[in-house]
């Protein structure tokens, strides 16, 4: 029974050798203004550079106040009036895991690998969630811009996008706009009219630029958004 | 029910009449256009429409609501000395979503509401019914069930059949029209391919005026199945390509069948900001062994004075639209029309050429202007054209 015994835990302390997690901290690189960290211990702490950063520790930034994290090999560039929580930063065989999770905010990521291993990158907002496939990118908590690498954005309806360079992506509870809604948009039109029976209500016209439609002939008579934003640089 | 019951329930109802005004947005439109225009002679023309409207929210988000919209229209067409008017309920929507924080949300329109096909070619006018959006994880679902009838024949744009031309022929302040039963499905995949979006529509009107009515000349009876390609081609050029079939029946003096196809590309660029060009190809085919003309449940004419429907044509467009400051906006759009098979007695495939420039002024959020220029070149004909000023207060 007891060589039994000993057999088990050699077995066990086989595989978790060969699967090894480990857990890393992020580090605080700089701040200015007024940043405040909670390590999960419910004490809000000033933030100073060279500070430590656990799995679980929510930063938090006033007005003009900004920091700049390092997680793993990556950095993270936290702007102000930016409520977030560094839910999960592990290194495993082949990846390493970094999990962000934005309440509010904007956050600016420079994402390297680290010791040549994957990088798994995730930021989440209460409406939708953007996986990082390298490089650099920007978070705000309603829009997704793309300025190089590429970016997943999965919204919590359970849609998935793959945003290349130069891609935008809105997202808000109840809608998802892309950059051909916001070029569209962003060229401020006037609308002569503004009446309830002018608006767009149907998603699939509004998803596709809603340019195609036009108004019916007139026959005369008988005489006659919460959301989200991240970029990838 | 004793007096005191009586008195709770008033009170209670009085909360909730002063919580809904409260709550309530109205306001009012004035729409004004006069111009000018010389076609087969010269003449001006008046167009004017008042309307009223009101939302009510059921809640604080305002995702359930009932908005209603109602004018009354008059206009002196060209070529003509008379005014006519009419009024019109243009919405009555009830719009109800029930867990808009669900992973698969969806809501629905109930009542009289804008409808439109994913081309906006085969339906795009007001109708009465009900309406289905959803958002799942694979995309999003529409579906529509509704009827002609109950609209105001002197607006509605469904022209199918010459019946439907004969209720429209009419002085009557509100004339019912057209008798069709209408649905649709639509199923919209994001990225599906890439980053393109596929989309897949059937639509399909069918006449009832042989149940309704039993005088009816012409009962014409449609479906519609279209397939459409749409994304980006750079971060500020996209792309649409749909194609439609039709298939139908017209039973007139005899019965004939209504098969006809509808292709449509159109590219949208933003290449500087303020700035948008397009460019559209659209065909439909022509009278010939096996198609017949492209029969939409909309009339719509495919420029701004070319006045023919979207059968039997060929149209290339190209436009800008430039809008260098927030209460200015300038378009300009070309048009060249064609026939896919030349028409019988015709001379070639080329009918017409078509230039228009607008520009619109916002004054405030409630008073805009909105200027129009059109010149026609129909193919041996002289040059027509039409220019008209339209102000829009909203009150």
């Amino acid at each position: 029974m007891r060589e039994r015994l000993v057999f088990v835990i050699l077995i066990t302390l086989m595989i978790f050798a060969t699967a090894t997690v480990s857990a890393l901290d992020g580090e605080i690189v700089a701040v200015s203004g007024k940043v405040e960290y909670n390590d999960g211990s419910g004490v809000w702490k000033l933030a100073k550079a060279g500070g430590v950063l656990r799995s679980g520790s929510i930063i938090s930034t006033g007005f003009k106040s900004e920091a700049t994290v390092k997680l793993g090999a990556s950095i993270l560039s936290i702007r102000p009036l930016t409520r977030m929580t560094l839910r999960q930063l592990v290194e495993r065989d082949d990846v390493v895991d970094t999990e962000v999770y934005l309440d509010v905010g904007k956050v600016k990521a420079e994402v390297n690998p680290l010791n040549n291993k994957k990088n798994g990158f995730t930021v989440k907002t209460p409406v939708a969630t953007a996986s990082v496939r390298g490089t650099i990118y920007e978070v705000s908590d309603h829009e997704v811009r793309v300025l190089s690498g590429n970016v997943v954005c999965k919204t919590n309806k359970g849609v998935s996008y793959n945003l290349k360079p130069g891609a935008v992506l809105k997202v808000d509870k109840h809608s998802v706009k892309t950059i051909r809604n916001i070029l569209s948009a962003g060229m401020g039109s006037i609308s002569l009219s503004s009446l309830p029976s002018v608006e767009t209500t149907s998603p699939i016209i509004e998803a596709i630029g809603g340019t195609v439609a036009k108004k019916p002939v007139v026959i005369p008579a008988a005489s006659e958004e919460t959301s989200l934003v991240i970029t990838v640089q | 029910m004793n007096m005191r019951r009586k008195l709770i329930m008033i009170a209670l109802l009085s909360i909730l009449a002063c919580g809904l005004v409260g709550a309530v947005d109205f306001g009012a439109e004035l729409s004004n256009t006069g111009g000018v225009e010389d076609t087969v002679d010269f003449d001006w023309y008046t167009e004017h429409k008042a309307s009223l409207w009101m939302t009510v929210p059921f809640d604080k988000s305002n995702r359930n609501s009932l908005s209603v919209e109602g004018s009354l229209f008059a206009e002196k067409p060209a070529q003509s000395d008379d005014y006519t008017f009419y009024l019109n309920l243009d919405l009555f929507r009830f719009t109800v979503m029930p867990n808009p924080d669900a992973q698969s949300g969806f809501s629905f329109n109930i009542g009289r509401f804008p409808v439109s096909d994913v081309t906006g070619y085969i339906v795009s006018q007001k109708l009465d019914g009900v309406g289905f959006d959803g958002t799942f994880t694979f995309g999003n679902i529409s579906f529509f069930a509704g009827y002609t009838g109950l609209l105001n024949a002197r607006e509605t744009g469904a022209m199918m059949s010459v019946d439907d031309y004969l209720d429209s022929d009419t002085d009557d302040i509100y004339a019912l029209g057209a008798k069709r039963a209408v649905g649709k499905l639509t199923a919209h995949f994001p990225e599906l391919i890439g980053s393109t979006d596929f989309i897949i529509e059937g639509l399909g009107q069918f006449d009832l005026r042989d149940q309704i009515d039993s005088d009816a000349i012409e009962t014409v009876h449609t479906a519609y199945g279209t397939v459409m390609f749409t994304g980006p081609i750079t971060s500020a050029v996209f792309y649409t390509l749909s194609a439609t079939y039709q298939t139908g029946l017209k039973d007139s003096d005899k019965e004939y069948s209504e098969n006809a196809g509808l292709a449509a590309a159109r590219i949208d660029a933003y290449p500087i900001p303020m700035n948008h060009f397009f460019g559209s190809l659209l065909y439909t085919t022509a009278e010939g062994d096996f198609f017949t003309t492209f029969l939409p449940i909309t009339v719509q004419t495919p420029g701004a004075m070319y006045g023919s429907g979207y059968s039997n044509i060929m149209k290339a467009s190209a436009g800008w639209q430039f809008n260098p400051r927030q209460y200015l906006n300038f378009d300009l759009t070309g048009n060249v029309f064609m026939f896919p098979e030349e028409p019988e007695g015709g001379d070639g495939l080329y009918g017409a050429s078509e230039v228009s420039a607008g520009a619109t002024f916002s004054v405030t959020s409630d008073l805009n202007f909105r200027l129009d220029g059109t010149l026609l070149f129909p193919k041996d004909e002289d040059m027509q054209y039409q220019a008209a000023l339209k102000a829009v207060l909203g009150l």
